[in-house]
């Protein structure tokens, strides 16, 4: 925009050289619309649509010409009189003279901002791709931390700077090309549908600005209170090209838990003791007698001996594929571009059978300029994602990935197939409290389809040469329609009957805006000035139909139903208007201030509160102008202060008590009242936050640092608390509470070795983030947010940091040593251990390209330090005798008890705890291994662990094929590449084969895992082509 | 510049301003009021799944001796933190709160006056099994949304239900309103059975505090007998309702064992040797109703119960475990009757106001002396509730031991009316009135889990086995309470902490209620 700009005032003057030529890209590629300006004047041109230039140097001995590009480094030649100069731009990996898109789509120079901000390569997230783009800004940006899904269809969870709200949402807000896109999760029941942002398809992503905190992000409003991601789509060039991608990518588990392989399946040393030949599926765990080949009946009913089977787990797993085709037309003519792109992604699971993924993603952008006063930017955007068989998630039943937790150490693979016995319809191969993952697999499907539309239509007007009018009006649009389907004969499952469950959902969320833009230079003086106005409307409706029992195995169909079905509808509709205003002064080249402010009106807030305005306010001084302090060794310092609030409003519907009807109870009518209590008199919540920053560029610009000191509060927060059940309510709705966010974030780039071919460029982003709940309800210490039946609770709790974890430990005597129950045999409990925070101490990424020629090596470590998880899957390993751990005492117990045969008050070997009595006498009773290890994982303490990680989280080593090579072919471009991502846990404390990013949740209660997916790695090759 | 303006003109035009707030953030969904009658059937249907149900399985089959099964924490006399979150919060939000919306949205309206009054004498009998479950409890406090509720002691509780349920059966007006047939699934809308409910209610928490306050027991029990058409007296009379076909109504039993059986075959709940001892022996035809004959194992074709510690105990007897290795299919599954997906459950019936009029006639507290008249009214109540002719309860009557003060005829047979350890019996003394009744009282109501613990509580009369499957290797005897739960502690601190002083010893399992007595020591046990 500022080269359109710059178009208008090309001036005249007499000693001018015509000077001409190209300006490309590193691989050869003509830029169109770069901008050629000379230094110290405003004249300047841009590039046609092949790169190419003409401009009339004024000066031409002493004259430079500086070459920009958005994206691309800044590049100064000197003229030196020649008539003809050639640039070649590389990527800018330090973005200075940057113009960047701010909130609400205003452009900025990087340089004037008063807040942090930074900005995504998207170059990585198309090769060393993640089926969910969410993931892709992992270790990427300091201050942004990503849960990652269990599942390539899960939801993951995205934080900026810690979470500002102690029950609420805490994701940021994603705004495509001006427009907020939906983002919810989709993992609030035992099918993770996955988030909605994860339609977005990175091929078509030109660039992400990451708005870091409220400072930044203020314009947005409510919904943009915890930062907000800016994503701007590919809008393509005049001239016209092909680009061709494929990746192929598979996936495979890299780690299993350490199994030990010396007990199967039984009970107290048994395999079972009521049958002359021993049956494998009276008990289900694996604390029978040693696995010497001793016959025994197996799952299957075939007599086989009773021997180990070290890989029942690993050899249950598959190599997933995921393939993504994507091709992209574009071209045009100076007034009008069009581009058009079609992506195919196609994937599957490490389980065989689950996860089958397809998503097609067609894209439409068309740029008119109808007069020279007004253009418009339409887009469509239509994505279709069908999964068939989603995986179950967590602990439920049937979910294969948790069974595998109760996978007995003697069961073979074998024996679960068939899972369904012909005559009856029954399911067989079952232990008894573990059902068979083949029947799960088969006879249990589901699949959903999304259908969603993404447009936007946004014209500008041009009034003056320095007033324009724009208008947004983007629209996100889709329709679910899925089903869920049980079928009759499951032997584990509550329902034998088995169920059909259908859902439609779909939601409309209209956003119109218009924005009147002032831009103005005065001498010395510049100034920008935003006023506009939004209407945000929100409409939802989801309708389920259910029947609990089947009449005809198999058939997914509604009217196959025993009984009535039961049928629920819910609708929400939302709607904000917003007005708002940003003024920016700019003083020469070195002082700028920011002032925002907007006014909210939210239709969820009563009639008296439902106006909110906030301000921010923001100061930037750039040392090196205003000093004129630039060397060779500092070449640019800037200084920066800001202070914003955001208010937020709340869900719909949450002022009145309601009831709802549930049915029928033998012809009569059921209902109840919301078990929460709501409240009439919500207020908005406000954030509060300060934000100082120094950037600093040193050596030309080849080394960058960025720094941000942050401290947020918010205050008022609309809090659901937990209220005694014998109020007779579960919750509340609160405008109370108040939680602090602080720390501050590095990004440190350069380039520390650029010579001749070679380049070696780095980025390093570190954050610390600390945060305190300050105070909840009076006289209230604690929130749950989270638990795991009542070992583990994840609570904000008043003076700790945010997710803080308690639970059931063991208590201790004053010299920190566990204490026994008189007797023996239990450990005393102490209900309310504090295990410490889920919240990480620091978050880092580390990322390196190094370049040579057309070869390229780039890979990312990222590192979490701190922070504690609960892991449910160990937990269960534990009492079920798999984990190696168990081994312990067992053979020492089975000579002294089975073989030896001493009883229990004389037992002189097994499992001891090792733990003291009241009177401080130490125990020296031996116990069954079994009881040990069945009273062990009822102890949270004993499976809390540190969940830090250093992990090698992309790879791309990518080769350009060398213009001479592709001069005989159709290509004007071509590379190939072999990507990965996840491929090395460098680091972790927790057990083999648990992840430390595992999470049961993309909610605030992290800090549990529960049956996910041992770690899992992602390879493969991607191919680019563009003609 | 005119279009310029035009187009400026359209956008502007598309914000219009706020006065569509307050219908956009009306609930489509959901309306603000409703029929008392949905309430009211809510109410009935969560008071009967939770008390007929998870917490009769889980908590009270254990503790009254009359099934045995579902290893887990409360059945070996420990507790789950979990599972006490879980009935205390349907207690109050799903069984009290549809009632107590009644009365928040009714009470002004004369029109629904009988509603209301129903509706909170449902309000007193759920709080008299809440008071019975953990002692003090709030009550005047509770249901209102507020942050902190304040708990009431156990004896004033007793109090404050006594008087209530007083007002509220003189207050039905028999001309008045009434709740559709349809919804009131317990009496079909007919007052004058509400009215006797609640006398007769009354009389059961007499009862339960004649140990704790005989003199308010005895004035109540006085009071009521001097009109005694006031109070149940007819099968027709007896409070209860059958669950339903479907799925989303079907009994807690037939759902745990028949329809899940394959699933939880290895916990089911099974006949309790208990129930077995003190019915086999004596002929009584109501054994054949509450159990099937065993359908394979060591004791096919018999009746035969599983103790409560599923064949614990070896180590304090030197008899042969009958029970050694067994399987929960090799016992006598729980009689047919109670498996039915639409059985029925008992809340208050006719059979226990007979027990509890013979109860205040031997002491004394009846306007007349005739226990043994309503001891024989109790049983025929029992026999004709379970479908049993009048010739069977005559010669049942006839039994020694269960005719009115006979010594139970034991002559051979002596292990029959013992535990397989023989360490408990059903013996009777000649004379031994009281325990003739109590004993009949339990055999009248079994799967009434929460009165019968009450009642076991209140007499330690009957001989029960202890656990012998306690997590620590000890034996444990019937539990006084539960403790109350986590949720309490972390969300009302001060209040609950407050009722623990009030307990007089730890917030345990173990711990004596108000209305009960101590346990007795079984002599036969190393203590």
């Amino acid at each position: 925009m500022i080269s359109l700009l710059l178009m208008w005032c090309v001036p005249v003057r007499a000693q001018v050289l015509s000077v001409q030529g190209k300006v490309t890209d590193q691989n050869n590629a003509g830029l169109p619309g770069a901008s050629i300006v000379v230094k110290g004047t405003t004249v300047g041109t841009i590039t046609d649509i092949n790169g190419n230039y003409l401009l009339n140097v004024p000066n031409p001995e002493q004259a430079v010409l500086v070459f920009a590009f958005i994206g691309y480094d800044m590049l100064e030649i000197p003229v030196r009189g020649q008539s003809t100069i050639n640039a070649v731009l590389s990527t800018s990996n330090i973005g200075l003279e940057e113009v960047v898109v701010t909130a609400m789509g205003i452009t900025r120079d990087a340089k004037a901002l008063s807040f942090a901000r930074q900005s995504v390569s998207v170059e990585e997230m198309t090769e060393a791709r993640s089926p969910n783009i969410v993931n892709s800004f992992s270790g990427k940006i300091a201050g942004v931390q990503v849960v990652p899904s269990g599942f390539n269809t899960g939801s993951s969870r995205i934080v900026i700077r810690g979470n500002s709200s102690l029950t609420g949402n805490n994701q940021p807000l994603f705004v495509v090309d001006g427009v907020p896109i939906d983002n919810s999760p989709g993992d609030s029941g035992s099918i993770d549908y996955g988030n909605n942002a994860a339609d977005l398809n990175s091929d078509d992503i030109e660039s992400i600005e990451v708005l870091k905190g409220p400072n930044a992000s203020a314009l947005y409003g409510s919904r943009a209170a915890n930062g907000v991601i800016l994503i701007s789509t590919k809008k393509g060039t005049p001239k016209f090209k092909i680009t061709l991608n494929s990746g192929t990518m598979f996936q495979t588990l890299t780690q299993f838990p350490e199994y030990q392989n010396a007990y199967g399946v039984g009970t107290s040393f048994y395999i079972d003791n009521q049958h002359m030949l021993p049956w494998a599926n009276v008990n289900y765990r694996s604390w029978g007698s040693p696995m010497l080949g001793q016959p025994y009946v197996a799952l299957n009913g075939e007599v086989k001996p009773y021997l180990p089977q070290p890989d029942n787990v690993k050899n249950f797993y598959q190599k997933a594929r995921l393939l993504t085709n994507s091709v992209a037309l574009e071209g045009g003519n100076a007034d009008n571009i069009v581009r058009f792109s079609y992506t195919n992604y196609n994937g599957n699971s490490v389980v065989e059978g689950f996860n089958k993924n397809t998503k097609h993603n067609v894209n439409l952008r068309v740029q008119n300029k109808f007069r020279k006063w007004i253009t418009l930017d339409t887009k469509v955007n239509f994505i279709r994602d069908n999964v068939v068989n989603r995986q179950y998630s967590n602990d439920n039943g049937r979910n294969p990935s948790y069974m595998y937790a109760h996978m007995a150490r003697s069961t073979n693979l074998d024996e679960l197939i068939p899972w369904k016995d012909e005559l009856t319809g029954k399911e067989i191969g079952t232990h008894r409290n573990f059902s068979n993952p083949y029947w799960v697999i088969h006879e249990n499907p589901n699949e959903d389809t999304k259908d969603r539309v993404i447009a936007t239509f946004n014209p500008e007007i041009k009034i003056t040469d320095w007033i324009k009018l724009i208008g947004r009006f983007g629209a996100d649009m889709f329709w679910t329609n899925g089903y869920e389907f049980n079928n009759i004969g499951s032997i584990i499952a509550s329902n034998p009957n088995g169920f059909l469950r259908t859902f439609n959902v779909n939601q409309q969320n209209i956003n119109l805006e218009g924005i009147l833009s002032v831009n103005k230079k005065l001498e010395a003086f510049s100034v920008s000035a935003n006023f506009g106005l939004t209407r945000f409307d929100s409409r939802s409706e989801r309708r389920d139909s259910r029947i609990n029992s089947l009449l005809q195995p198999g058939l997914i169909n509604l009217s196959n139903a025993k009984e009535y079905p039961v049928v629920s509808q819910n609708q929400s509709r939302k709607r904000i208007n917003s007005a708002f205003g940003a003024l920016s002064f700019g003083y020469k080249d070195f002082a700028f201030v920011d002032l925002t402010g907007r006014n909210d009106w939210s239709s969820t807030l009563p009639s008296k509160n439902n106006s909110y305005f906030y301000p921010s306010i923001g100061g930037t001084l750039i040392i090196t102008e205003l000093l004129k302090a630039k060397s060779n060794l500092l070449s640019f310092a800037k200084l920066r202060a800001s202070y914003a609030i955001v208010g937020n409003d709340s869900d719909p519907y949450r002022l009145d008590q309601t009831f709802s009807f549930n049915g029928f109870f033998n012809d009569a009518t059921v209902a109840s009242l919301s078990t929460t209590m709501n409240n009439p008199d919500l207020k908005p919540e406000k954030t509060t936050s300060y934000e100082y920053g120094l950037d600093l560029r040193f050596f030309k610009n080849r080394l960058a640092l960025d720094a941000t000191y942050y401290d947020a509060s918010t205050v008022n927060q609309i809090i659901t608390a937990s209220l005694p059940t014998s109020s007779g309510f579960e919750r509340r709705l609160y405008n109370a509470g108040e939680i602090k966010n602080w720390g501050y974030e590095l990004s440190l780039t350069g380039q520390p070795v650029q010579r001749g071919n070679f380049k070696w460029e780095t980025r390093i982003n570190f954050s610390k983030n600390n945060s305190e709940v300050v105070s909840l309800l009076d006289d209230i210490p604690r929130f749950q947010l989270a638990n795991r039946s009542s070992y583990l609770y994840v609570y904000a709790e008043v003076g700790k940091p945010y997710a803080y974890l308690r639970g059931l430990g063991v208590k201790r005597d004053n010299q920190g040593r566990m204490l026994l129950e008189d007797g023996g045999g239990l450990l005393q409990k102490n209900t309310d251990m504090p295990f410490g925070t889920a919240s990480p101490d620091w978050l880092a990424g580390i990322g390196n390209t190094f370049s040579w020629k057309g070869l390229d090596l780039y890979f990312l470590v990222d590192i979490k330090q701190g922070g504690v998880m609960y892991s449910g899957t160990i937990s269960r390993m534990l009492t079920n005798g798999m984990f190696a751990e168990t081994l312990e005492g067992r053979d020492d117990f089975y000579l002294h008890s089975v073989i030896w045969g001493e009883n229990t008050s004389e037992l002189t070997g097994g499992a001891r705890w090792d733990a003291y009595f009241n009177d401080g006498t130490k125990n020296t009773k031996f116990m069954t291994p079994q009881n040990y290890e069945y009273a062990r994982p009822n102890f949270a303490e004993f499976v809390i662990y540190d969940a830090s990680f250093v992990k090698l989280r992309e790879v791309s080593f990518g080769y350009y094929f060398p213009k001479l090579l592709l001069a005989k072919t159709p290509f004007e471009n071509a590379r190939i590449s072999a990507t990965g991502r996840n491929l090395w846990i460098l680091h972790s404390n927790t057990p083999q084969g648990i992840d430390p990013e595992a999470s049961s949740t993309s909610g605030n209660g992290q800090g549990i895992e529960n049956g996910a997916l041992p770690p899992n790695a992602i390879y493969g090759i991607n191919v680019r082509l563009i003609f | 510049m005119k279009s310029k303006l035009i187009y400026i003109a359209i956008m502007v035009g598309l914000f219009s301003c706020t006065d569509q707030f307050e219908e956009i953030n009306q609930n489509p969904n959901n309306p603000v009021k409703v029929e008392p009658e949905f309430l009211l059937t809510t109410s009935l249907r969560e008071t009967q799944n939770l008390y007929g149900g998870n917490m009769n399985g889980v908590v009270f089959y254990n503790y009254t001796h009359y099934f045995s099964g579902f290893q887990g924490e409360f059945q070996r006399y420990t507790y789950s933190v979990s599972s006490t979150n879980d009935y205390w919060r349907n207690n109050y939000v799903r069984c009290l709160q549809p009632v107590h919306q009644i009365v928040k949205l009714y009470e002004e309206d004369p029109s629904y006056k009988n509603r209301v009054i129903i509706a909170k004498i449902w309000k007193a009998y759920i709080f008299s099994n809440i008071v019975s479950v953990w002692g003090g409890v709030p009550m005047s406090a509770a249901l209102e949304g507020t942050p902190g509720v304040a708990y009431e002691k156990e004896q004033d509780i007793y109090t404050a239900l006594l008087d209530q349920l007083k007002e509220l059966a003189e207050a039905i007006d028999l001309t008045g309103d009434t709740y559709k047939a349809n919804a009131d699934k317990i009496y079909g809308g007919d007052l004058m059975k509400w009215k006797k409910f609640a006398q007769t209610l009354r009389l059961r928490l007499a009862m339960r505090i004649s140990a704790a306050d005989p003199e308010k027991a005895k004035k109540i029990a006085l009071e009521i007998s001097r009109n005694a058409t006031g109070i149940i007296s007819s099968k027709a009379e007896t409070a209860a309702m059958n669950w339903g076909i479907t799925s989303d109504s079907w009994s807690y039993l037939y759902n745990r064992v028949v329809y899940n059986y394959t699933a939880n075959k290895a916990t089911i709940p099974v006949l309790c040797e208990s129930l077995v001892y003190h019915t086999l022996p004596y002929n009584d035809a109501r054994l054949p109703v509450y159990g099937q004959p065993a359908k394979q194992g060591p004791s096919i074709g018999k009746y035969f119960g599983q103790n409560i510690s599923y064949g614990g105990g070896g180590g304090y007897t030197t008899r042969t475990n009958p029970h050694s290795l067994l399987k929960q299919d090799d016992y006598s599954y729980i009689g047919e009757r109670f498996l039915q997906p639409d059985a029925e459950y008992v809340f208050l019936s006719y059979a226990e106001a007979c027990f509890l009029k013979a109860e205040a006639a031997l002491k004394g507290w009846w306007k007349d002396t005739n226990a043994q008249n309503y001891y024989y009214e109790g049983i025929d109540a029992s026999y004709d509730h379970y479908g049993l002719s009048a010739d069977q309860a005559t010669a049942y009557k006839e039994t020694p031991g269960i005719k009115w003060g006979t010594e139970t005829d034991s002559t051979g047979r002596f292990y029959e009316f013992q535990d397989w350890m023989g360490i408990c019996s059903s013996y009777i003394k000649a004379n031994d009135f009281n325990r003739q009744i109590i004993m009949q009282h339990w055999l009248a109501m079994p799967n009434q889990g929460v009165d019968a613990w009450a009642l076991i509580r209140r007499t330690r009369i009957l001989e029960f086995q202890p656990q012998f499957a306690t997590y620590d290797g000890e034996y444990a005897y019937i539990p006084d309470r539960i403790p109350y739960p986590g949720s309490e502690y972390s969300t009302n601190p001060l209040e609950v902490e407050k009722a623990v002083s009030w307990l007089g010893g730890p917030d345990g399992l173990f711990t004596k209620l108000w209305f009960g007595l101590p346990n007795v020591k079984n002599p036969n046990l190393p203590h």
